[in-house]
């Protein structure tokens, strides 16, 4: 995983997985830094449990021949050795927490790489899961919320292939929405 | 070519001992590079020295690491190394200087 957004489509797929029903993907972004925090409502892990998850030798995947989990460990290594600040908290019965800080300055930063894609791919191949994503810029907001996308093609789902095109659509022009308000 | 050979010519010292041989070479920091291109049975050459690269090696059937350019690997790094038999090496040359070094030896 080369870039942010392959990080969070990976710990929102840990959240799905852990039986969450709304993900909550957030990102605050000023002139030097970027700051995430991928929210879930899920079965949330007990202290052993957390604390296994950054040793690199764990996985909570079954199928897997050779058993690692490297996602949030690596993720934990390059946020850490640029500058950026990474922090995992959960509960049982409550959820997950997932924070984590990009130094923009920083030459090793990891790139934010397709958010877009990341943000579809969770919107509409999964089922039974709702994402909330919120984007803070320069006091701007963007929101964009599968609940209400749902509610407006009424029933059908998101991953109906009738569907999925305006979604990405839908997606894209709530990003850029942001750019082109700065570029004003 | 056998680790024990490398050692000695490059001078290399050793974090985690090992025997056995190896058949290609590698170098990059980037891990998940190295987990999607590396052959099996690799020398690696890094510069990274946390944890996970015991974890990459392991995964990748990776025979040895290389800590190049004087860095030390972190005290979990040896830890994790000698429970899973990784064998590692560091030393004071840089990557270039160890590949070209492994390459006149015959490595690709």
């Amino acid at each position: 995983m080369r870039d942010v957004s392959l990080h969070i489509l990976d710990i929102a797929e840990n959240s799905i997985r852990a039986k969450a029903k709304l993900v909550r993907i957030n990102i605050y972004e000023d002139k030097d830094e970027m700051r995430f925090e991928i929210i879930d409502d899920g079965i949330g892990m007990d202290e052993e449990l957390l604390k296994m998850v950054l040793d690199p030798f764990f996985t909570t995947k079954d199928e897997r021949k050779k058993k690692f989990g490297l996602g949030l460990p690596l993720l934990k290594q390059n946020v850490e050795q640029s500058d950026g600040k990474f922090r995992i908290e959960s509960k049982k019965g409550e959820g997950t927490k997932v924070f984590f800080s990009i130094n923009k300055n920083h030459i090793d930063a990891l790139p934010l790489g397709n958010l877009e894609e990341t943000l579809w791919i969770l919107m509409t191949v999964y089922e039974g899961v709702d994402i909330l994503f919120t984007y803070k810029k320069n006091g701007q907001i963007v929101k964009i919320d599968s609940r209400e996308l749902k509610e407006v093609f009424e029933g059908v789902s998101l991953s109906d292939p009738q569907v999925t095109g305006y979604v990405k659509q839908f997606i894209n022009e709530n990003l850029n929405s942001i750019k082109i308000q700065e570029a004003l | 070519m056998k680790l024990s050979q490398i050692k000695e010519k490059l001078n290399l010292i050793v974090v985690t001992d090992g025997e056995g041989d190896f058949e290609n070479g590698y170098v990059c920091d980037l891990l998940s590079v190295v987990m999607g291109k590396v052959q099996p049975k690799s020398i690696w050459l890094t510069v990274q020295t946390h944890k996970n690269i015991v974890a990459v090696a392991k995964m990748a059937d990776i025979c040895a690491i290389i800590i190049c350019d004087g860095f030390s690997p972190d005290e979990d790094t040896v830890e994790a190394a000698k429970k899973e038999s990784i064998t590692i090496f560091k030393t004071e040359k840089n990557s270039f200087e160890v590949a070209g070094l492994l390459y006149n030896m015959g490595v690709r």
